[in-house]
This record gives C-alpha cells, structure tokens and sequence, in this order.
C-alpha cells in the first residue's frame, strides 16, 4: 500500500531547485494560454446555439447514424456520440437549431422505432448571451475571491500566488479541454466554478499553515502536504467514481473536468505556491537577520 | 461510545434536530418504490420546458422637439412648412397657402395636445413635449409599432415593440449581444437621419410587458385546463419560462402558441325573466376583434376600462345583434357577454349613450368599444385582469422561442439513479481513503456520517425554501460534499497533529480554533465567489451557486462545529475545550 508520509518524502519539494518546482508549473500556465489562444474553445449547444438529441433505448453505430442523417439533411454539421459499448448508454446528436425537433422526431419514428428521444433547442441568440454572461460570472468570482483572499493574507505577494494557482488551474484545465475537444458548457462551467473552491481551500491552508504558524518551515510545508493531499485525493477519487458510474453527458463532463483540474491544482499547490511562498518566506527570514545583525 | 456526552453538547444537539427537521421536510418514503417531497427540475422529472423572448428593443434618444416635428409633418403630409417660432412646450410653423393644405397637416399631428390654425398670417401652432414627438418619430420609423415611455433600472426609456426582420434574426444569430445591439443601434440613426439620435438601446422589452405576457399565458393555459403548469419570467423578467411536466415537446409547443376561444355574446333572455339561467346568443368571435389596447382609467369620470376595437364585418354585427335583441330600447334586459373558452369573464348593459346613437345609425366603428369595469383600485385589478383574458387569443408583442426541451422520463430517471450510485460510490471511496490515512474507524465513521448529514441538511433547506433541484443544483451539492470532507480533513489533521509533537505542542482549543481560522477563510473565499454567480442574470447557473452558498453555511455553522467536538469527545480530548 502507498503511504502518504513516502510520496511526501520522496517528492521531497522542500529541498529541489524552486527555479524549477516554480518554473514548470509557470511554463505550463503560459503554454495553456497559447493552446488556448491557437486551437480556440468549443462551445456546447447551450453556449453557441443548436439542438442536442439524447437517444436512451437505441443500440445502432453512431457512424452509421452520422452518415445517414448528415446524408438526410445534407449538412456536415452533425455530430453523433456513442457510448463506448453500443447499448450502455444514451447516443447524443448535435445538430444546428434550425432543424425541427418534430422532422427529428419522424426521422427516428420512421427509421428507428421504439427510441426514446430528448430534446434541447438553444437559439444561437441566447446562447450568445449565456455566453458573455457565463464569462462575465466568472471574472466577477476572481475578482470576488481575490478581494477576499488579500483581506485574509494581507501580504501582496502570497495573496498574489493563491489567486495565480487558482487562475492557473482553470486555464490549464481549459487547455486540456481544448486539446481533448470537451465542450464548454453550463455544466463545465459549474465544474470550473467548483474548482475555485476546491483549489482555494488547498492554497489557503497551505499558505496558513506557512504564513501564520511558528516553527520550521521543512516539517510545516510536509504537513501541510499531508492534509493537503489527503483533501485533494479524497475529491478526486470521488469524482473518478463519479466519471465511473455516470453517463449522463453533463455529470459525466463536470467529473471530467474536475478530475483534471484536481491533479492540475496538486501541481500548482505543492509546486507553484509552495516555491514561491518558500522563497518569499527564506527572503524574510535573511532580512530579518540582517535587521538584527545591523542592531547589534 | 460516550452516548450520553455527545447528546448532551448543545451543538450535537441542534444538529441533530436540524437533521431530523431536514428528514421530515423530505420525507422520504418507502412504500412506492422509493419517493421524496423533493422537488426536481423538469430535466429530472421528465417533460417539455420553453423559453420565450419578445420581440423589441428599448431605446434612450434624443432631439430637438422643433426639428422633430417639422420632420414628422413634412414626411406624413408631403407638405413643406417652416418653423416659425418657439415657446416652451409650444411651436409655430408657417406653410405656403395653409388653407389647402390644412386638413393634411392636421392628419399627421394627431398626436400633439393641442393645435391651432391661423390662416390670416399662415401659420399654425401646436404644443407637444420632446419626449411625445420623440416616441412618434420612433413609431414613425417603425412603421408604425407601439412605443410607450417605461421605466427600467431607474431610467426612462422608449419601449419599441418591434419584430426582427428575417435578415436581423440571422444576424441576430451571428452576433455577439453587444455587437447586435449596436448595429440596432445603428439603424435606428440611419432611419433616423440626423432629426434625432439613439443613444442607448437594449434589445429586450420592459418588465412590465414580459410580466403582462406571462399573465396573459398563463390565463390561457388556465382556461385550456391546465393549472398546474408554471409560467414565470427569468433573467430580469426578459424571458419566459413555461414547464409542462409529463408532455412533448410538440405539445407543448402548441399549447403556447395556441390562440384561446374568445367570443361575444348578448343575452337574449335574461335568468330572472325565465327561471333558468340566461341565454346568450353570439354576436362576434374572437377573430373579429382586430386590437385589444391596454387597460387604463378615464380622467373624468375615474372608471376602469378595456378598450378594444371590432373589424367592420364585427361593427356591423355589433349593431346588428343590439337592435335584434333589444338591447337598444332596454339595455339592463339585455346585457352583452364576453366569454373565454366559454368561460364568461364579462358581462355588462351597454351605454344608453351608446345605444342611442347606435339606434340613430350615428355609430361609428372608428371609436372602438369599451369595457368598463368600475371606479377604484379593485375594479382596476378586474380591469387588468380582463385586459388579459381578452388577450389570451394572442400576445400583444411577437413571440420568439429561444430555448426549448424535452426530456424523456427514461432519461431523467437515468440521471437520478446515476446520481444516487455516484453519491454512494463518493461516500465509500472517500471513507476508504480515509481510513487508510488515519487507520482508525472512529474517525472514518463520524465523518462520513457528519458529510452525509451535511448532503441531507442542503436538501432539506432546499426543499423548506421551496427550491426546485435542477442539474446545476445537484452539482453544487457534489461541490459542497467535496469541500466538506476537505474542511473535515482539516480539522482532524490540526486535532491529531498536537499529539506528542513535543515542544510546539498547543492546546487543543487552540488546534480547534486555528482549523476553523483556515475553513472560514476558504469558505468566506468561495462564498464571495458564489455570490456574483447567485446575483447575475444567468438563471442557469444561479441554482449552482444557492446550492453551494448553503452547503458552505450549513458546514460553517452546523455541521463543521459538530464534527469537531465529536472528533474530541471521540479523542478522548473532551475535558480541555468546551468553548471553543
């Protein structure tokens, strides 16, 4: 059985160069953003208009499916997902809005009877403004969260590096998403939302733990880890059951999403924060001496 | 364990009876299958939901009130005048042999307060406010759709209920909001050309009017029969959502648009004559009545009314069937009707004036009828209230779809159970990584009792405060059961972490307090980051961040507290805290 206390021991990040453990989380940061700016994101249904078609009681190829309706409307811009064992969940179709749920609905009757359809028709109109509103809501929430993280720190630089991590995993995550084509949707969006929770909880203990407590600062941040790694595993696991369990399209993105961003946070808790706030701590403590040296 | 001293802390205590409080508000129940009192969004319970827009734009401009008249004359009567002279509210403009063309110019300003003629010196004078020509020019520039003056977040703007174009929904659908609005923006400065000019402008329409119309859908759906189905305004009452559990997208989709039946009736014999109740002979259907106009009050005589006009055919009818029946010489024998899906909504004599010169052929239709309903606040709600049936045929703006839905009850039922499996499969794999960190049962055990608890607590407000659990909603419960078991986390690692470390030892209050310094900044971050969320407009996501803004106070408050002291009476730590 892996023991916590060895990992720790044996990522050893209190003793490697925080050149690199602060520079590699930073080089992904900036490589995200130009994955991001390159390859764009892709918006689901509900954020750029369209209609999606969820299929329960349907066991047929989803290629074939693809072809015939993309034959039968005679447009490309129809995309249809299976499961990954035909028959163990629901089929999903993407097709541009102006299609009629009443056509689809024939469509299957006629080729396909007994499925079980579902519909969601978003006009490109609405979707626009869900859009800009989504984004406006998650600026809003930075700007909220780092008001509040400033007012508990009061020190520039570590407030600084808890807003950065949490930045910092939403945009890699992104990246990944952008990368494996998962839609930002209402739900991905509710899941980067959760992620500011979850990534502040771990950088606000870890900062805690080495700002406001006396003692060595080695055996602080190894505790700190501890706790630390046990709450970021606990929820990661959590959600790999949920990934496991699910496969309604929105609980299993949401899982997706924060599987990612969990292991991107342990990267930039125990790296980014910890380098920096390590470096900022070992800073102090020389000008303290200093001061008290020029005391004396 | 120590039952008695668990039971006896206070704070056990009021969790304990805010879990049983959240179990009774859910009550769960066994005897069909397994059931709830808790309500789900219809992506859950299975059924149809659509969201309606209405279609226009509300628009800030402004002008010169001289330039604008002059423009709205010369444009509606082809005739050139010349601004004279101004006085306040009053304008004097002069044109070429007035005499001729009097009547013309008198055509086009029907809408100012007063006018005079003068056609000695040639001139004429009218008196109008800047904000009264400003909304004929906007009407005038919109062939002709209503434009009232309303009020929006403190402001005062022109409600233009204008229909998109086939080209501007397209571009509608390319656009961005902004840029949308802004080519609005731009049309409506070039179709103004320079008289006046559009400073603002959002395209949704007022409130108010979303709210009217939701009424009037309502009333409709009430009359078909359906009472149950809830039509309310979202995102700053610009949209409406109606929910239709249980039925197809199609149907529902008719349902809405589906026009109610609307006639006119005259009795022609009255319930006290015969005994019986009265009998109502048709005089016109709903398809004659060409407008119904908002309901308002008279100034002078201070009675509530509908006002509504009848096509020629329904005038002639109108007329027709008064005499007919008799209503002419004995109006309060012969009352006219109005019935809505052959519901009688109202019922009233007609005027003795109106009779009058209906029986002298004098009546015109070109003054349309009304409804009068009484003076008073109580006959102005009748007022409002039969304004709204009378327009359950139709809305008064153009409807347009912009998101609809059907979920079928396989589906939402798949969600649910693979909700409840998630839940479970969490619970066990976090106790288990639990268990293997700490290596001792009496810590796994409370804690996952005290993040279920936690899970139950959040449904149970939710349910109390009559929430409707939608997709979103239920992730943010997973998001509160994940911070939950962190901060738990926390608290037992700063318990624990005293034990023999020496000479930094600290007492366990202390270790107590400094874990909830942590879990209250994290919580006041993440809350803080909630509450724009909960306040903006995106309806969708609201339910995410109420969620998790509960979840995080309940654990703060309630069930945070609870575990800790239980952790220590387990510890066997009890004795040095109880305070803290």
């Amino acid at each position: 059985m892996i023991n916590l206390d060895d990992v720790i021991e044996k990522a050893n990040i209190t003793q490697r160069d925080k050149k690199i453990i602060v520079g590699i989380p930073i080089i992904i940061f900036i490589l995200s953003i130009s994955v991001i700016a390159l390859n764009g994101l892709s918006f689901g249904t509900d954020l750029e208009g369209g209609t999606m078609v969820t299929l329960t009681n349907f066991t047929v190829d989803g290629n074939l499916l693809q072809e015939d309706l993309r034959d039968f409307y005679g447009t490309a811009d129809i995309t249809v997902k299976s499961p990954t064992n035909i028959g163990s969940g629901p089929t999903y179709i993407e097709l541009p809005s102006n299609i009629a749920s009443d056509d689809i609905n024939d469509y299957f009757d006629e080729n396909y009877p007994g499925t079980d359809l579902s519909f969601s028709v978003f006009d490109p109109t609405v979707s626009n403004q869900f859009k800009s509103e989504a984004m406006k809501a998650i600026a809003l929430a930075f700007v909220a969260m780092s008001i509040i993280v400033f007012l508990v720190f009061r020190t520039p630089l570590p407030s600084m590096t808890v807003v950065l991590s949490a930045i910092s995993d939403i945009t890699v995550t992104i990246a990944l998403m952008s990368i494996l084509g998962i839609n930002l949707t209402l739900g991905t969006i509710a899941a980067l939302l959760m992620v500011i929770g979850y990534s502040v909880d771990s950088n606000i203990l870890l900062t805690t733990r080495l700002l406001k407590r006396r003692g060595e600062l080695v055996p602080k941040v190894r505790n700190a880890m501890k706790t630390g790694l046990t709450m970021t595993i606990t929820t990661l696991c959590a959600m790999i059951a949920l990934y496991l369990v699910s496969s309604h399209p929105t609980l299993e993105s949401i899982a997706i999403v924060l599987i990612f961003a969990l292991v991107i946070d342990i990267m930039n808790t125990w790296c980014l924060n910890t380098g920096i706030l390590m470096w900022f701590l070992e800073g102090q403590q020389n000008k303290g001496i200093r001061k008290k040296g020029a005391k004396r | 364990m120590k039952m008695p001293s668990l039971l006896g802390n206070i704070r056990i205590l009021i969790w304990l009876i805010v879990v049983v409080a959240s179990i009774i508000s859910i009550n769960p129940s066994f005897t069909d299958g397994f059931g709830t009192d808790l309500s789900f969004g219809i992506e859950i319970e299975g059924g149809s939901w659509i969201n309606l827009e209405l279609e226009g734009n509300l628009v800030q401009a402004e002008g010169n009130t001289a330039n604008m008249v002059e423009y709205l004359i010369e444009e509606r009567s082809d005739i050139d005048i010349t601004f004279v002279a101004a006085n306040g509210d009053v304008f004097t403009y002069s044109a070429e042999d007035l005499a001729a063309s009097q009547a013309e110019i008198s055509n086009s300003i029907t809408w100012t307060s007063t006018k005079s003629f003068d056609l000695e010196s040639g001139t004429f004078t009218l008196e109008t406010s800047n904000n009264t020509a400003l909304a004929v020019l906007l009407q005038y520039i919109n062939n002709g759709s209503k434009v009232t003056l309303i009020e929006f977040d403190g402001d005062e703007w022109f409600e233009v209920r204008r229909s998109l174009t086939d080209e501007e929904e397209v571009l509608a659908d390319e656009m961005s909001t902004s840029e949308f609005e802004a080519y609005l923006l731009n049309w409506y400065n070039e179709s103004l050309g320079g008289v006046a000019t559009v400073t603002d402008l959002i395209n949704r329409v007022s409130p108010e009017t979303t709210r009217d119309s939701r009424d009037i859908i309502s009333t409709k759906l009430n009359y078909l029969g359906l009472a149950d189905i809830p039509v309310k305004t979202i995102e700053n009452d610009r949209y409406i959502s109606v929910e239709f559990a249980g039925v197809e997208l199609g149907e529902a989709e008719s349902l809405v648009t589906e026009q109610g039946k609307f006639e006119i009736k005259i009795v022609s014999e009255l319930a006290e004559n015969v005994g019986a109740e009265s009998k109502y002979e048709l005089i016109v259907a709903g398809d004659e009545i060409k407008t119904v106009d908002h309901y308002s009050k008279d100034i002078s005589s201070q009675q509530w009314y509908v006002p509504f006009n009848l096509s020629d055919e329904g005038a002639e009818a109108f007329a027709e069937k008064c005499i007919l029946y008799g209503a002419i010489e004995n109006p309060s024998e012969h009352p006219i009707a109005m019935f809505l899906d052959d519901v009688n909504i109202f019922e009233a004599s007609i005027d003795p004036s109106l009779a009058a010169s209906i029986a002298d052929g004098s009546w015109q239709n070109s003054g349309g009828l009304r409804a009068t309903l009484g003076v008073g606040d109580e006959a102005g709600e009748r007022a409002r209230n039969l304004w709204i049936q009378m327009n359950a045929g139709a809305l008064p703006v153009k409807q347009r779809v912009v998101t609809e839905g059907y979920v079928s009850p396989t589906l939402g039922n798949l969600f649910l159970k693979e909700i409840v499996y998630a839940g479970v499969a969490a619970i066990l794999v976090v106790g288990l990584i639990v268990y293997l960190r700490y290596k001792k049962s009496k810590i796994v055990f409370p804690l996952l009792v005290t993040a279920f608890s936690e899970t139950v607590i959040v449904l149970g407000v939710a349910n109390v405060i009559g929430y409707q659990l939608d997709l979103p909603s239920i992730a943010g419960i997973l998001a509160t059961l994940g911070t939950g078991v962190d901060q738990m986390v926390i608290i037992t690692d700063e318990v624990l972490r005293g034990e023999g470390s020496g000479k930094l030892r600290v007492s366990l209050s202390k270790r107590v307090s400094r874990a909830f310094a942590i879990i209250f900044a994290s919580a006041t971050t993440t809350i803080m980051a909630m509450i724009p969320l909960a306040y903006m407009q995106l309806g969708v996501l609201r339910g995410f961040a109420i969620v998790t803004i509960i979840g995080l106070l309940v654990g703060i408050f309630i069930t945070r507290p609870t575990y800790a002291k239980v952790i220590n009476i387990i510890l066997g730590n009890d004795k040095s805290i109880d305070t803290g």
